[in-house]
């Protein structure tokens, strides 16, 4: 394939210079592109001049990755895209799911699925199931009834399907649930003393050092206290909004308004952050990392953090903290650990 | 999942891959050679310390022209006599010319603008692509357009960002 022959003919010397800057970037050139890129950079000398500009952006673009305004554009790029493939899921699953009740040979599919996935006997001897990633993995369950576990890393999660109800622990971590609508059997998650009860709906539960957060995207959930739902104190969500609670028995929960975008960016390999504290920022950070992050002093855990990150980039995750705001890093025997700058100054 | 530095890596290799071959390429002539420097390159970065990756674009290009300048000593000896004779032709009209191909304050803030002033849609498409290493393909299907038209908005952004670099010199 002549590659700058299949741009457009009209394509700008700056245009045919960036084909053929990203095509270098991306790996080796096969012989008939070897034979026309030299071609090409040898035509004129106006070619050579601008590809080696156009190799200036490409690495330019590196070096200003993390200046705010570009950490607020690809924010915005990335919500456009999230945008975008909601659109398209809702649509697919919609479709999806209409072509499965279709099938009444599914029932086939069922047994096949129970044989396979599960040991969930619906006899009263159920065993619970454990589903648990490691630090920087991510999995997505399909449980028997179709109902979708979707784990961010280090998670643990414990599934027990009886014939009357479904319950759920999430032991740590964070997990979605896209819960398969059946009334008779009630689906229960049960985290830092509070259980978030749904029919057919979909949500979040994390579950931090000390704190718990039920993000709603769709239907209606409960949340009350473990053990003893008492009606007065159940908390009712409605879709975006997002319960935060210290895991305290006597805490008592508030409701936000939740940033729905960003509460499921975790699924797509990102974690944004905004006005996120410090301290539940790092939390999700370290999922993913074998180096932890530790906070040094109480100035700086209360410092809120905001900014897009791809999961697993630590140092990227450090180094725009440290520079934007009055923070520093030390690292030492495989840990970090962030401290106030002032602090440390007065040591 | 790669680790860390592989990622880091992959980054570095990325950025950097073709300006190193285009600056092998233009003085031997030969893209099997210029792979093999460029490859010797990374090797030697990487054999040094990953630091090194942190390095400045003087520091990388510098390890470039030396590798360069031994391999001409090792062409003269198998008598290489073209390769030869291109070398020092093209050590004598085009050396290396830091100014152009490093990355400076100034052009750092030239590119911010000009990221800023392209149209919407071909900043977050080109946003996607450059910085979240979202493929072309992805794209596409998720904006719903052919991955040509990806192509056109990425090179388009490239375009508008050679010329904000140009309008400088």
């Amino acid at each position: 394939m002549r590659l700058v022959q299949a741009l457009d003919h009209n394509a700008t010397i700056e245009e045919q210079a960036s084909a053929w800057c990203i095509r270098l970037a991306s790996g080796h050139l096969a012989p008939a592109e070897q034979a026309e890129f030299d071609e090409w950079i040898s035509a004129h000398d106006a070619h050579g001049e601008i590809f080696d500009r156009a190799q200036v952006a490409w690495r330019g673009l590196s070096a200003i990755a993390d200046r705010p305004e570009i950490i607020a554009q690809r924010a915005d790029a990335l919500d456009a895209l999230r945008r975008a493939n909601l659109r398209r899921w809702t649509h697919k699953i919609r479709r999806d799911w209409r072509r499965v009740a279709a099938l009444a040979a599914s029932v086939v599919l069922v047994v096949l699925t129970v044989s396979l996935w599960s040991n969930f006997p619906t006899s009263p001897d159920a065993k619970p199931e454990v589903f648990a990633t490691n630090i920087g993995e991510r999995q997505i369950i399909t449980l028997t009834d179709g109902s979708r576990l979707t784990l961010d890393a280090a998670t643990k999660v414990t599934v027990l399907y009886e014939d009357d109800q479904r319950v759920l622990t999430l032991n740590d971590g964070r997990a979605r649930f896209d819960v398969r609508k059946d009334p008779e059997r009630p689906f229960s998650v049960t985290a830092g003393g509070r259980t978030t009860v749904a029919t057919g709906t979909s949500f979040s539960v994390e579950l931090l050092k000390n704190d718990l957060h039920v993000v709603l995207f769709e239907g209606r959930v409960n949340v009350s206290k473990a053990g003893s739902p008492s009606p007065s104190q159940t908390i009712v969500l409605m879709p975006g909004e997002k319960l935060v609670t210290n895991i305290s028995p006597s805490a008592i929960p508030r409701i936000e308004q939740a940033d729905i975008l960003g509460a499921q960016a975790w699924e797509n390999g990102q974690l944004v952050f905004i006005d996120e504290p410090l301290a539940s920022a790092v939390e999700q950070v370290n999922r993913y990392s074998r180096t932890k992050i530790e906070i040094g002093d109480a100035r700086a855990s209360e410092i809120t953090v905001s900014g897009v990150f791809n999961v697993g980039d630590i140092r990227a995750f450090i180094d725009a903290i440290t520079d934007v705001y009055p923070l520093e890093a030390n690292t030492s025997s495989g840990r970090v650990m962030i401290v106030s700058k002032n602090t440390s100054s007065l040591k | 999942m790669l680790s860390k530095e592989d990622e880091k890596w992959a980054d570095f290799h990325r950025d950097y891959r073709p300006a190193l071959i285009a600056f092998f390429l233009r003085r031997t002539c030969n893209y099997d050679e210029a792979e093999d420097l460029a490859q010797e390159v990374f090797v030697r970065i990487a054999s040094k310390d990953h630091a090194a990756m942190r390095q400045t674009d003087a520091y990388i290009f510098q390890v470039a022209a030396n590798l360069l300048r031994d391999r001409s000593r090792r062409a003269q000896v198998r008598t290489d006599y073209a390769a030869r004779l291109r070398l020092s032709d093209e050590f004598g009209i085009d050396p290396l010319d830091p100014h152009r191909i490093t990355v400076g304050r100034e052009s750092m803030a030239l590119l911010t603008s000009a990221l800023a002033e392209l149209p919407e849609r071909t900043r977050q498409i080109f946003m996607l692509f450059r910085y979240e290493h979202i493929d072309q393909r992805t794209i596409a299907d998720s904006f719903g357009i052919s991955v040509s038209a990806v192509e056109k908005h990425v090179h388009r952004a490239m375009a508008n960002l050679i010329k904000a670099l140009g309008d400088e010199a």
